[in-house]
């Protein structure tokens, strides 16, 4: 508890306060005690204004007065004393100048009228009780112990005889101020009790309301405690799903790297494959552009021989005119044959009927006959030669009719062969064109495996990264396990003390594991 | 001195032929076909169709008639001055012909000829050309 402070709030708020902090500040106490001493400087100052009236009215002594601006002079250094220790923080010393001057200040009183035997030493109990209730345990003990040497003092003296009051007062005087004192003592008595009724009366409210927030505060931790198991138990079950997880996390980057291992291997495998099919497709390159050299080559062959055979159509059309011309020509001489045929003819058909007429001239004609005979004769063997000619003729226009088909076929060939030579020419166009695109594309498919090879470099060397990214996630995931393991742990430690507190008691606020007065295992409040 | 035969031939046979059936021999003009006046007539087709002479300038053998000359076409006619002797037909054989165009048969080369009566067969071409 912090210490009180030397405040000036209103005194019931001071008093719960106070009394609130009875047992453990000497600041609440001097506050009690300057009021108390505030009380007694009040009360001595009206008590002692009655009786400065009273003696210099003559009731009392008036000697009396001396003594009783004493006794007032007194309480008011016994209050301003008490103050100005407690405006100095020396609320103990406050404290014990406030009772002993109290204490003397009765002893005074006593002293003053009429010693131990009259009704004044009763007096000396109100500082000991105002110690008792308000001081430390002890304090009024001594305080007793004080005020009883003070009553034995007085009343050794008396029983000595040197006791002589310093004022001598009449019965009278005695019955006048016992009333007065009785007032003084009942009403210092009075305010002591309300005041320690108020103060347990308020102390008591303060008990039930600290109470009622301890019974508040122990519902709450009540609660916490309650939120505490359930957190432990979704603690524990969040640490075994993490160990759980944990532990797939470990298999599957253990498999992960043993699958990037493998993968690694097939993508070298892989780049392997890749540099041969480079080499093979640099092969096919040079393959192709040797193919399109001898292409080249043959190509410049196709031309030449579609030239010849152009040359070759050309003298074969001329052979062809040639031919026919001279089939014309044979014509022409088979007409003339024709004619000569056709003349001996009539000179065989003259000759026939000049034999005719000879023969019928009998004797006068016979060298007729005779001539009739030769020129026919003439004309038979001039028909023969003529067939024969004409025989000749047509073996020649026949041949030359051979020689001209022949001609005509062989240029029908020669075009063929042109024909076929200007397909073949484009068909080494097309060889061409499909060989270079063939060269075209084996440098294409090299460049592209050489890339191949350099991506598929670049992957096994991203794959060890990852096998070994892997590799830490598995050692990430057994820390990971051991961590939930310990979570676990953890969370079963927290459920076993949360249940212990059900069991046996809550803590007290200290969190010192003491049992508290308020335990709930004690059946009471 | 006897009388003059003449042997013609066709495409395949030989025929004989008495010079007094025949009044010219010419050749067969181009215009022949067109004259109304003349018969041309195939001698070797006449008995045998195919007797075909595919030779283009034939001879014709002028027989006329009174209304037209038929003209017996040949290849080729010579002139017989001294023929073989006829062989006649038998007279009952001869008898029964229907139409008198032969009157016998003539050797020739170890080979019989007919000898042909012309003017009958013009006469009977002409009237079954009619």
């Amino acid at each position: 508890m912090a210490t009180t402070e030397f405040d000036l709030r209103s005194p019931s708020s001071r008093n719960a306060t106070v009394v609130a902090a009875l047992q453990g500040s000497d600041g609440d106490r001097s506050v009690i005690m300057l009021r108390f001493a505030l009380i007694l400087a009040a009360t001595s100052l009206v008590a002692g204004f009655i009786l400065s009236l009273l003696s210099s009215s003559g009731v009392l002594p008036p000697q009396l007065t001396l003594y009783i601006v004493a006794a007032m002079v007194l309480t008011t250094i016994v209050y301003g004393g008490t103050y100005g220790l407690v405006r100095a923080r020396k609320y103990r010393v406050a404290v014990q100048f406030f009772l002993y001057g109290c204490l003397a200040y009765i002893a005074l009183l006593v002293y003053l009228f009429g010693g131990s035997s009259r009704l004044v030493p009763v007096a000396y109990v109100i500082p000991v009780m105002v110690a008792g209730l308000f001081g430390r345990s002890r304090g009024s003990v001594w305080l007793f112990v004080a005020a009883l040497l003070c009553y034995s003092v007085q009343v050794g003296a008396e029983v000595l005889g040197v006791y002589q009051p310093p004022v001598a007062l009449t019965e009278a005087n005695y019955l006048l101020l016992s009333p007065i004192i009785f007032i003084v003592a009942g009403g210092l008595m009075s305010y002591l009790a309300y005041l320690w009724s108020s103060s347990t009366k308020q102390f008591l409210v303060q008990i039930g309301e600290q109470s009622e927030a301890l019974f508040g505060s122990n519902d709450k931790l009540l609660q916490k405690n309650i939120q505490q198991i359930e957190v432990g138990n979704e603690l524990s079950v969040a640490a075994t799903e993490l160990l759980a997880a944990s532990h797939q996390q470990a298999s599957g980057a253990t498999e992960q790297a043993s699958a990037v291992s493998q993968i690694s291997t097939t993508i070298e495998e892989l780049g392997a494959t890749a540099r041969q099919i480079a080499i093979s497709a640099e092969q096919v390159a040079q393959a192709a552009q040797q193919t399109l050299e001898n292409l080249g080559e043959g190509q410049g062959a196709v031309d030449s021989s579609i030239q010849a055979m152009e040359r070759i159509r050309g003298r074969m059309r001329d052979v062809t005119q040639r031919v026919l011309s001279l089939g014309e020509r044979s014509q022409q001489i088979g007409e003339i044959i024709d004619l000569i045929n056709d003349l001996s003819d009539e000179t065989h058909l003259l000759a026939l009927n000049a034999a005719i007429e000879a023969a019928g001239a009998g004797e006068h004609g016979r060298r007729f006959a005779v001539v009739a005979a030769e020129v026919k004769s003439l004309a038979n063997r001039a028909l023969a030669a003529a067939k024969e000619v004409k025989g000749v003729i047509a073996e020649i226009q026949q041949a030359t009719s051979s020689a001209v088909l022949a001609a005509e076929e062989g240029v029908k060939e020669v075009e063929r062969g042109v024909e076929q030579s200007h397909n073949a020419g484009q068909v080494m166009d097309s060889i061409v064109m499909v060989a270079e695109r063939t060269a075209q594309s084996a440098s294409e498919i090299s460049l592209a495996t050489a890339q191949q090879q350099s991506a598929s470099e670049q992957v096994v060397e991203t794959m060890r990264e990852v096998a070994e990214v892997a590799r830490q996630t598995a050692a990430g995931a057994r820390q990971m396990s051991e961590s939930a393991q310990m979570l676990s742990a953890i969370a079963e430690r927290l459920h076993g003390i949360t249940g212990v507190s059900i069991e046996g008691g809550f803590n007290n606020s200290y969190g010192n594991g003491e049992r508290g007065p308020f335990s709930m295992s004690n059946g009471r409040y | 001195m006897g009388e003059l035969h003449l042997l013609v031939r066709t495409a395949r046979r030989r025929y004989a032929i008495r010079r007094d059936d025949v009044f010219g021999i010419h050749a067969l003009p181009a215009d022949a076909t067109s004259d109304p006046a003349l018969l041309p007539i195939d001698l070797g087709t006449l008995f045998d169709p195919g007797d075909r002479s595919e030779q283009v300038r034939q001879h014709g053998l002028f027989v006329p008639l009174r209304r037209k000359q038929v003209v017996f076409l040949v290849a080729q006619i010579d002139l017989v001055e001294q023929p073989p002797p006829l062989i006649l037909l038998p007279p009952l054989l001869q008898a029964q012909l229907a139409q008198p165009w032969t009157l016998g048969v003539m050797m020739f080369d170890d080979e019989p000829v007919i000898q042909l009566d012309l003017r009958a067969i013009a006469r009977s071409v002409l009237a079954d050309n009619r």
